[in-house]
Parts: C-alpha cells; sequence; structure tokens
C-alpha cells in the first residue's frame, strides 16, 4: 500500500475542500440546468402542443370553410347542372315530340304525295298511252304511206329499168337484125333489086304526098 | 340564048347536082372566053361584052333558083349514069321539072332511099322498114 505524507494528505484534503464546493455547484449546475432543460422541454412541449391544437383548430377551421364553400359551389353546380339536365331533357322531349310530330306530317305528305304521284302517274299514263297509240297510228299512216311512196318508187324505178333494159335489147336486137338483114341482103340483093327497092320508096313516098309544095 | 334555054340546056344532060354544077362551070367558061376575046371588030366587041355579061349574070341567078328545086336521096348503092338519068327523069316527071339530084351513098340502109326535100327528111329505105318491125314487134315489159 501506497504511503502518503502529510502534506500531500493535507494537500490532497485542500484540494478536496476546494473541489467539493465546485464538485457541488457543477453538480447542483448540471442539475439546474438539466431542470430548467426540462423546464424549457415541457414548456416548448406545452407551446408546441398549444400550437398545435391552435393551428389544428386554424386547420379544421379552414378546411371546414373550405369544404362548405366546395361543397355549396359543388351543389350550386349540381344543381345547375341538374337543371340544364331537366332543360335539356325536356327539350329533348319536345325536340322528340316535334320530331314525331314532324314524322308523322310527313308520312302524312308522303302518303298525299304518293297518292297525287300514283293519281298523276296513272293519267300520266293515260295520256302517254293515248299519245303512244296517236303516234303508233300516226307513224303507221306514215310508215304505210312511205311504203306505198316507196313501193310506188321502187316499182316506177323497176319499170323504167325494164324500159331501160328493154330499149337497151331493142337497140341491140334491131342493131343486131340490122347487121343480119344487112349481111343477108347485101350479098343477095342484085343490082335490079335495089333499083326496084328505090323506086318502090319513091312511088311511096310520092303517095305519102312526101313530094307536095309545102 | 336566053338564060331560061341556057339553063334548060344544062338541065336536059344534067339531073345531079355535081352534073349541074360542071355544066355550069363550063358554061361560064364560055361565057367568059366570050367576054374577053378579042378578035371581034373594035365595034361589035364592047356590045358583045355587054351581052356576054348579062348572059352570065342572068345564068348565075337562074342557077342559084335551079339549086333551089335539090333533093337529096341517100341510096345503098352507087347508080351508073344510065340509072341517075332514069332517076333524074322520075324526078322531074313527078315532083318539080327542074329538079337536081343530090346523090349519096350509105351501104348500111340496106337498099330504098333516105330522101330530103324541101328541108324534110324522111327514111323510105329498108332498114328503117327493118326497125319498124322490130319496134312492132318489141319485147312487152
Amino acid at each position: 500500500m501506497i504511503e502518503l505524507s502529510n502534506e500531500a494528505l493535507i494537500l490532497i484534503f485542500l484540494t478536496l475542500i476546494v473541489i467539493y464546493p465546485t464538485l457541488l455547484l457543477l453538480v447542483a449546475s448540471f442539475f439546474s440546468r438539466r431542470e430548467r432543460e426540462r423546464t424549457v422541454k415541457r414548456e416548448v412541449r406545452q407551446d408546441y402542443e398549444r400550437q398545435l391544437k391552435k393551428l389544428s383548430r386554424l386547420l379544421k377551421a379552414e378546411l371546414t370553410e373550405r369544404l362548405d364553400q366546395f361543397l355549396s359551389e359543388f351543389l350550386a353546380e349540381l344543381a345547375e347542372h341538374l337543371s340544364q339536365q331537366v332543360d335539356i331533357e325536356a327539350d329533348v322531349d319536345r325536340q322528340r315530340r316535334r320530331i314525331e310530330a314532324e314524322t308523322q306530317k310527313y308520312a302524312a305528305n308522303l302518303k298525299k304525295l304518293e297518292e297525287k304521284l300514283t293519281a298523276d302517274w296513272q293519267k300520266s299514263e293515260e295520256r302517254s298511252r293515248q299519245t303512244l297509240e296517236v303516234l303508233i297510228d300516226e307513224a303507221q299512216k306514215r310508215f304505210n304511206q312511205q311504203f306505198e311512196e316507196e313501193l310506188a318508187a321502187a316499182r316506177r324505178a323497176i319499170k323504167n329499168y325494164q324500159e331501160t333494159r328493154m330499149r337497151k335489147i331493142e337497140r341491140k336486137l334491131t342493131a343486131l337484125v340490122e347487121d343480119v338483114a344487112y349481111r343477108a341482103l347485101k350479098k343477095r340483093l342484085s343490082f335490079s333489086d335495089q333499083t326496084e327497092l328505090i323506086y318502090k320508096a319513091l312511088e311511096e313516098a310520092k303517095q305519102e304526098g312526101f313530094f307536095e309544095d309545102r | 340564048m336566053g338564060s331560061q334555054e341556057l339553063l334548060k340546056t344544062i338541065l336536059a344532060d344534067a339531073y345531079t347536082i355535081d352534073d349541074f354544077r360542071r355544066q355550069l362551070r363550063i358554061r361560064r367558061e364560055r361565057l367568059a372566053d366570050e367576054l374577053f376575046r378579042q378578035s371581034r371588030p373594035e365595034n361589035a366587041r364592047d356590045q358583045a361584052k355587054e351581052q356576054a355579061w348579062r348572059q352570065h349574070q342572068a345564068l348565075a341567078a337562074e342557077a342559084q333558083k335551079a339549086q333551089g328545086n335539090k333533093v337529096i336521096i341517100t341510096l345503098a348503092i352507087k347508080l351508073p349514069k344510065k340509072e341517075i338519068r332514069r332517076l333524074g327523069r322520075w324526078f322531074r316527071a313527078n315532083v318539080h321539072p327542074q329538079v337536081l339530084l343530090d346523090l349519096r351513098v350509105d351501104p348500111q340502109i340496106i337498099g330504098g332511099a333516105i330522101i330530103s326535100w324541101q328541108g324534110i327528111e324522111k327514111d323510105f329505105s329498108l332498114r328503117s322498114q327493118i326497125k319498124n318491125i322490130v319496134w312492132e314487134t318489141r319485147l312487152k315489159p
């Protein structure tokens, strides 16, 4: 074990005497501070709680007010919408009734128009039939007339053609007969025959009065 | 000789228009010789010239008149002079005493004659008779 001198002990004692109050002070200070802190904390907490309560009240009030306002606006708007919807429904109903009325009117008009058209069509058909009959009759007459004219023209053309052909044939036949007669008689007619024919022609002319004064 | 007598003399020997013109030309040449002959005495020359000139003029007038009595005859053959004289005599006996023949030949008429007198022509040929026969027996359409 350590042995301490008196002086040391005294010094320690003195030191302790000096340190003890300090320590006491420190401890006291420590506790005091601690107490103060607690107090401050409590106060702060209380203040916080108060503030919080206040803020809660304020927030609640604000929220309540806003909610009321929103609800009232919403309700007003809803009421307005409902009112508008009612108006629209009423309008739609009116329009529907009007459309139904118009449809009925249109159907009635359509029926009338159909009846009128049917009647007109029947009249027109009758008129057309009559006109067509007249036209057919006229066309038939014209056709018959034209046919008769064309037939007559064709007959005339055929007759003309026949006559022309006959004239041509006759001319050819005459020329042929003349040629044959010429060839046959040229060799067979003697001089006395020729003179006889000449005087016969002269006598014929005389008998006809060809040489009489004109 | 007067112009009438001279014309008769010419016509007595000329039956066709060609013969007549030939005879006329000969007579005119004789008259021209008479007109320009120099062998006559001076005093008789003018008188003879004048007479020849008058005869020449009168003959020309008669010849013109005679040629108006022309008959154109177309025959199938050419006739000899003897037959022409016969034909001329027939015409002068039956048609006109101063008629002149204008003879033409067309073998196509076969026989008979085509006669043209005073501007009118008529066919009395055999060809015409054949044509008439063909026409009368023509085909009917």
